[in-house]
């Protein structure tokens, strides 16, 4: 009872508040003076059956899915322009969140040369990922299909890695008769929070005394034929060595457990990542349909030194240094059909998988991949209000929630299924 | 009878091509601010310009781009006969740029007076009308679609 009184709550309020929204912004977006302000809300419920994909999705469903934003642009000069757009975002406990009001990004916008045949530009400040084609995007319900067709990528797991970093974006394109060549490159220092960094293995925080900040490097190329009906993509980042010291933690939470004498109870471990991402990325779209796809592969090398026996002897004891390599393949194929001018169905299917040293892991069973296959519509049912709902069917549990008592082996599923439901205001 | 049918075929031609380069192809006129000196356009270049992947014409003033609402006839009409796109497509295509921090939002009207006077006022400015309206052309330039 108290459950159904709680999810009515969060609907009510819900409700309330997009009628607020709507009301204030009927008019559509606010000039105030020479800032432009735009906005969006949106407001998700998630019902899943056999596992749980967020908080408690399986039993009775969830409403944990809020996103909203507002941005804001400003031109003090014809070739400079300012960007920002503040965002919160609710996904569920377990996952990297912005549920306070987060800088989502905010940087200048240079245009440094322009003619008929070249642009050149440069970003300074909070700036999007080159990553993929849809990262820029990837919280915003109006600027793609479906809510979460796009999660093999996109993922919850990786979103701090992914989002955005603090630094300089170089941005070159080349017009020609046949299109346009898009080079991106961008230098920026990621996120340094620990919440953010470890909001997967939040039992990790209490241990964790030091963590490096970690630089991103990216490079983008990009071609539009002249149309603007295909789009090509490769997009590559490096994401510099993270290094992390856990102190005191016990040793069941580590990796190295198993090998490790039953006399060490606790360890200190000295951990460095370093990840790289190769995406290629494919876009046809005409007037009544569209197909995307987009393929990734990520390598995430791993080293632990690790030191028992800390909290007893002066001297811990070092134990042999362990190298991890975890190699992950994603990809997806999607198309889409325009019906009318509300109406937009879609189907596509997903596919991740991932190897540790070559081999397959199963931390729990089917963790080594997912394979799924998503129908959806999107309607915009009334100018800037739009509701989405798809389904997954999904075979495997990769990067499904893993926290005690959740999705525990006993209960997990092979095949199980995700049903959403968004709606989702724009001014 | 040979030289009608030479004629015929003439005149067809002619008109396809008058068809082909006229602003007044579907009706729709597309137009520039006066201080701009663009007299022509390329197809693909305008498809670029309205659905916001070129920003500033080559003398580095930033394009304002003024579309009808959505929602309106001549808006849906442009889209598919002059753009090729669904509206929705071209919805779309505006929110990623607004929502990217890649560019400005076009200016919304919705009637042809607000447009010719938006085009009128505004520096850098193009959008499209239903030519067959009585309007003051000296306020605007007329652009051929090549």
């Amino acid at each position: 009872m108290l459950f159904i009184l709680n999810k009515l709550c969060l609907a009510v309020r819900f409700v309330i508040v997009l009628s607020v929204l709507c009301a204030a912004f009927a008019s559509g977006a606010y000039d105030l003076g020479p800032v432009h302000v735009h906005g969006f809300l949106s407001q998700g419920y998630i019902l899943s059956s056999g596992n749980e994909y967020i908080d408690e999705s399986d039993s009775g469903g969830s409403f944990d899915f809020t996103q909203a934003g507002v941005n804001f642009l400003y031109r003090p000069h014809k070739r400079v322009i300012l960007f920002s757009q503040l965002l919160s975002r609710n996904f569920g406990d377990a996952y990297s969140n912005e549920k306070d009001i987060s800088l989502d990004y905010l940087f200048a916008s240079i245009n440094v040369y322009s003619s008929a045949e070249h642009v050149f530009d440069v970003r300074l400040g909070r700036i999007k990922n080159a990553y993929g084609l849809l990262n820029n995007i990837r919280d915003i319900p109006f600027t793609h299909v479906g809510i979460l067709s796009d999660q093999s990528l996109y993922n919850e797991y990786d979103r701090y890695l992914a989002l955005y970093g603090d630094g300089i974006l170089f941005d070159y394109k080349y017009k020609t008769r046949i299109g346009q060549f898009n080079v991106l490159t961008e230098l920026a220092r990621l996120s340094d929070s620990k919440k953010d960094m470890f909001a997967t293995e939040e039992y990790l925080l209490p241990y964790i005394e030091d963590v490096d900040e970690i630089l991103t490097k990216s490079l983008q190329f990009i071609y539009t034929s002249s149309d603007g009906s295909i789009k090509l993509a490769y997009s590559n980042n490096i994401f510099d060595d993270r290094k992390t010291e856990i102190r005191n933690m016990p040793k069941a939470l580590s990796p190295l457990s198993s090998s490790l004498p039953s006399l060490i109870t606790h360890l200190d471990v000295n951990q460095m990542d370093y990840a790289e991402n190769h995406i290629l990325s494919m876009k046809y779209s005409q007037s009544s349909y569209s197909i995307m796809a987009e393929y990734m592969k990520r390598k995430i090398e791993s080293e632990y030194s690790a030191f028992g026996l800390s909290s007893i002897l002066p001297d811990p004891v070092a134990l042999p240094s362990v190298k991890q390599e975890l190699k992950s393949e994603s990809y997806y194929l999607q198309g889409a059909y325009r019906f009318n001018f509300e109406l937009e169905g879609f189907v596509g299917y997903h596919s991740s998988s991932r190897t540790i040293d070559g081999e397959k892991i199963n931390y729990i069973p089917y963790d080594d991949y997912r394979k799924e296959i998503v129908v959806g519509v999107d309607w915009e049912f009334i100018e800037n209000l739009m509701l989405k709902g798809e389904v997954h069917f999904v075979n495997g549990t990769y990067e499904i929630l893993r926290e005690p008592g959740v999705n525990s082996e006993g209960d997990i599923e092979r095949k199980w299924k995700i049903f959403l439901l968004q709606l989702s205001y724009k001014f | 009878m040979i030289l009608r049918c030479i004629l015929r075929k003439k005149i067809i031609l002619l008109v396809a091509l008058v068809s082909i380069f006229s602003p007044f192809a579907n009706g729709l006129e597309v137009i520039v601010n006066k201080d701009s000196s663009i007299e022509s356009i390329g197809h693909d270049y305008l498809k670029a310009i309205f659905t916001g992947r070129v920003k500033m014409w080559n003398d580095g003033t930033p394009i304002k781009v003024v579309l009808f609402s959505k929602s309106s006839q001549i808006h849906r009409k442009f889209c598919k006969d002059v753009l090729n796109s669904h509206p929705r497509q071209v919805s779309r295509l505006w929110d990623v740029v607004v929502f990217s921090g890649s560019g400005e939002k076009p200016i919304v009207v919705d009637n042809s007076t607000e447009m010719i006077e938006k085009i009128k006022q505004i520096n850098g400015s193009i959008g499209y009308f239903e030519g067959d309206i009585k309007v003051n052309k000296e306020d605007f330039n007329v652009i051929h679609i090549e």
